[in-house]
């Protein structure tokens, strides 16, 4: 007698979401199955890279990003150009860090004007990041929203605290809104029910979950985020069927093992192979749990992990 | 029970007799403005009076013409037998369309005697009682001693073997048995698991005379029932603040406090002159002597039990919450400085864990749940909510920490539910103009657990909160304003509220009663997950704690804090405790219930439990983050968004 490999069935199936327009649009999402399960069900849509683009010159980065970005960090959109032409980015993530209240508190005039200029650069999806203050981001998010009509763009983070007004924009101009919830399978459920009660189509979010580095708590965020995809899958819950989207390259930069050079520890490494494997391998781990977007900033990083996707996705 | 029928709307809802007339309509779910609290005078809730008798003040607030066509102001009037009455338009806050619904009845508060159906009669005797000891008078040829003439009798007479008698009984017997002439009366005592006692004699017979003192001990309220221990019958009741209220409002202030220098000996001065003077009280008012009294049973919670013995519960608040005791042993009324017969014995209903205490236990039995072959949720709604599961033949129990919501704390204008406090609100959804009504009708001063319940319930309903309880800031009404912290819902105006300042409900306010009501609901959820049970296999519900009459069962279950069931299992037992601890006074059986549920619910403790946190975080949401287990209030929400589209 021959073996069957046992196959575990699902009942629910992730939800496709679509950011760009045209030629350019990208769906993310549509999984019928755990990450890379293939033989239990479809994975139509691989993960996707969304490099990450500031719309002001990082300060304080880490010798081995600076290296390898050299001069295109002063300028949004040339850097833009950079991950899509020479290095294959799926879409770009402006990370909108010159709003900051508690650093330069540029208006929401200025990044919305970057962003335009970043879509108009590049024809692959967008998707924008505010700075996590709530209040600020709802003034930016709104501008960015009714500034850029031509495209649907993912907004974010949505929080508990701001969701309804970057809901309401979002609502009106088509585009996409990133939950964001502090690791929590609840709380981003909760989320999800509210903005989805206003009216937002389900199929017009993206579940930012919080997520922590290696090292730094990836596996909380391993573990909620593999709890979402079976309450989506197993139990067919529909509001937990969202793709997700994981904010890591400043979490993997941030990592002490990332960031400091051969001067400071000198037994650990080279720099460069190490902060590329910090953020590679949280990216590789997250797309583990059901990670359907990673935003990521090293493109040596980028070119591991999408071999790696490459790879698992091929069986 | 009368009926009372309200026009146009044509809805019947049954109250009790003598029921005031706004309350009947809040029951049905009739709008009507009113915005005083019940006092009589915002004259806004006129009704018709068009068939039927009723009890009504008169008011300035009407016409010679309007009262001779029979109209009243709704707050100052009672229902005498079956009444119908109109309800004309400017009596209508808004123009929503009516909600009202025919065949409510009041909530089923189980009264003693309800409660004593629920438990099998016994005829045994009380564990304290008096006894008739005769004894045959000595001679040169029986010259035994008077205690062994006694002991010898009590064995007798009333099967008391190995009985303990102090040296202060002792003392006492040769005069006593002479005076009375070799018939005395013993106190005896017979405790649960340790040997009876003779704590002391009375020349003759005084039987007649034998009363006890149930007591319950609250963290906040201490509340005193005389009980002759002859007939059964409870005297006389009283309450009071307990006074340790002055050294922190909670238990784990207490437990603090207690352990400070002197703290204990504090604490426990405190509730014992608390407990005295409403023994006097209640004595006075049934005009029995003190010294009549022979016996006190008290039940509340551990750390309430361990202070009123006088026992530190330093150790009860740190890991691994470790009780000093869970069954303590009988002391002397006096040696505690309660007063009564010199020979009065003090029990305790035992407390199963730190935070599973006496008052839980005693209304267990009160509810009659260790005789029912039902499966019975038991829920004491307070700081602490307490949640018992069972039946006659296993029990589980669990303790969530709700915090102070449900008692007014921690909310900005929140009160007990003592007079003024407001206890029900309705919402016109058009508007949002709100009803309210407060305890004894007086003007309002606040509001306290069941008026939370109802506001939030119908701020929700309405639409004017999320289900994150936070306050819609684009609706466009004079009720929703920015205030101090934040937005916030104002309940009543600066001009008619009893403090000079508008009562208000704010997103912190809302935010607290959604923990309460999610950490009710996560200990109801966890307690049955740890039985693979599904609630609704749950025969009963027993609702324990103050809320009584007033608390809205729909609305309870509309915000999620208690699963969604058939109304009629549900039944409401007021002070549990109080009941429970009358029940043991009365009969040795039921005390040594008490103790055997003691001894064999099993207690779940929560803090160690990795599933409460994960069901508490799904159940702080309106009404639950799992939608599916709330189906009625997600209809009912459904319907409600339709009225307001429409509208």
């Amino acid at each position: 007698m021959s073996f069957t490999e046992p196959v575990k069935k699902t009942n629910g199936t992730i939800r496709e979401v679509t950011l760009g327009s045209g030629d350019g649009a990208y769906v993310v999402g549509g999984e019928t199955a755990l990450p890379f399960h293939t033989f239990e069900g479809t994975m139509p849509h691989k993960p996707a890279i969304a490099m990450e683009v500031f719309d002001v010159a990082p300060e304080g980065w880490p010798a081995p990003l600076v290296d390898a970005l050299g001069d295109v960090l002063a300028d949004p959109v040339a850097w833009a150009r950079a991950c899509v032409d020479t290095y294959g980015a799926d879409m770009i993530c402006v990370q909108l860090a010159s709003t900051d209240p508690h650093g330069n508190d540029a208006d929401p005039e200025q990044a919305a004007a970057t962003v335009r200029a970043v879509v108009d650069a590049v024809d692959v999806p967008v998707v924008v990041y505010g700075t996590g203050n709530a209040e600020k981001d709802t003034e930016v998010l709104k501008k960015v929203a009714e500034t850029v009509t031509d495209t649907v763009l993912g907004l974010g983070p949505a929080t508990e605290d701001n969701y309804k007004a970057i809901t309401a924009a979002a609502l009106g101009y088509g585009h996409v809104v990133i939950m964001e919830s502090p690791i929590d399978v609840n709380m981003a459920k909760q989320l999800n029910i509210l903005a989805t009660q206003m009216g937002l189509p389900a199929d017009r979010i993206l579940i930012d979950p919080s997520i922590g580095a290696v090292g730094y708590g990836i596996e909380y965020a391993y573990t909620v985020m593999e709890r979402l995809r079976l309450a989506a899958l197993n139990q067919n819950d529909s509001m937990t069927q969202m793709p997700m989207i994981c904010n890591l390259g400043k979490e993997a930069w941030r990592a002490k093992e990332a960031r400091v050079g051969l001067d400071e520890e000198p037994t650990w490494g080279d720099h460069a192979k190490r902060g590329v494997l910090w953020e590679a391998t949280t990216a590789i781990s997250l797309t583990m749990s059901g990670a359907d977007v990673l935003v990521m900033r090293h493109p040596e990083a980028v070119r591991l992990v999408r071999t790696a996707i490459d790879e698992l996705a091929a069986g | 029970m009368p009926n009372v029928t309200f026009e146009p709307d044509d809805v019947t809802v049954h109250v009790k007799d003598g029921e005031n007339l706004l309350r009947a309509a809040m029951m049905a779910d009739v709008l009507v403005t009113a915005s005083c609290g019940g006092d009589g005078t915002c004259g806004k809730c006129r009704m018709i009076v068009e068939n039927g008798s009723v009890d009504t003040r008169g008011s300035s607030k009407l016409s010679k013409a309007q009262v001779a066509q029979g109209y009243v102001l709704a707050c100052v009037t009672r229902v005498i037998g079956d009444v119908s009455v109109r309800i004309p338009p400017e009596s209508r806050p808004g123009t929503a369309p009516s909600r009202a619904r025919s065949g409510r009845v009041a909530n089923t508060v189980l009264s003693a005697d309800d409660c004593g159906a629920r438990i099998p009669r016994r005829r045994d005797s009380a564990a304290i009682a008096k006894r008739v000891v005769t004894m045959t008078p000595p001679d040169l040829t029986d010259n035994v001693s008077d205690l062994t003439r006694l002991v010898q009798a009590l064995r007798r007479q009333h099967k008391l073997t190995d009985v303990v008698i102090p040296i202060e009984a002792v003392r006492a017997l040769p005069h006593i048995g002479r005076d009375g002439s070799w018939s005395v009366t013993a106190l005896c005592a017979e405790p649960i698991g340790s040997a009876p006692m003779v704590s002391g004699f009375q020349p003759g017979d005084t039987t007649a005379a034998s009363y006890g003192l149930a007591v319950d001990i609250g963290t906040t309220t201490a509340e005193v029932s005389l009980v002759d221990l002859n007939s059964g019958e409870v005297l006389a009741s009283a309450a009071e603040y307990n006074a340790q209220v002055a050294r922190g409002e909670d238990v784990i202030t207490r437990v603090i406090a207690s352990a400070k220098d002197d703290g204990l000996r504090d604490l426990q001065r405190l509730v014992i002159e608390t407990i005295s003077d409403l023994a006097h009280a209640v004595c006075s008012q049934a005009n029995v002597s003190t010294d009549d009294v022979i016996t006190y049973i008290a039940a509340g919670n551990t750390v309430m039990t361990h202070l009123f013995l006088g026992v530190s519960p330093e150790h009860i608040r740190m890991s691994p919450y470790i009780p000093a005791a869970a069954r303590f042993p009988w002391v002397s009324a006096r040696e505690l400085g309660l007063p009564g017969h010199p020979g009065a014995r003090v029990a305790t209903i035992p407390c199963p864990a730190s935070w599973l205490g006496g008052d839980i236990v005693a209304g267990v039995v009160a509810s009659g749940l260790p005789w029912s072959e039902k499966l019975t949720l038991f829920v004491d709604i307070g700081t602490n909510g307490e949640i018992v599961l069972g039946n006659k033949d296993w029990l589980v129990a669990c303790s969530c920490s709700a915090g102070p919501a449900f008692e007014g704390g921690g909310i900005l204008n929140g009160m007990r539910a003592a007079s003024g406090a407001i206890e029900q609100v309705r919402i016109d959804p058009t508007t949002l103009e709100p009803v309210i009504l407060s305890i004894d009708n007086a003007k309002p001063l606040g509001i306290c657990g069941s008026g939370l319940i109802d506001a939030v319930s119908e701020l929700f309903m309405c639409g004017a909160i999320d289900r994150n309880g936070k306050l819609d800031a684009d609706l466009d009404s004079p009720w929703i304003r920015e205030g101090d912290y934040g937005l916030e819902y104002v309940l009543v105006g600066s001009e008619e509220s009893g403090t000079g300042d508008a009562i208000v409900l704010t997103e912190t306010d809302i935010e607290n009663l959604i923990r309460a009501k999610a950490a009710i609901y996560a200990g109801i959820s966890v307690l049955a997950e740890s039985l693979d049970l599904s609630l609704d296999r749950v025969d009963e519900v027993i609702i324990a704690g103050g809320f009584g009459h007033y608390l809205d069962l729909e609305r309870v279950m509309t915000i999620g804090m208690i699963p969604e069931l058939p109304l009629e299992r549900f039944s409401f037992i007021g002070n549990g405790s109080l009941l429970g601890a009358c029940h043991a006074i009365r009969s040795r059986e039921m005390l040594k219930r008490a103790s055997k549920v003691a001894e064999t619910v099993t207690y779940l403790e929560l803090s160690v439990n990795a599933a409460f946190m994960e069901s508490y975080i799904s159940a702080s949401f309106l009404p639950h983050t799992d939608t599916t287990l709330f189906p009625r209030s997600e209809q009912l929400l459904e319907t409600h968004r339709m009225e307001r589209v429409g509208s």
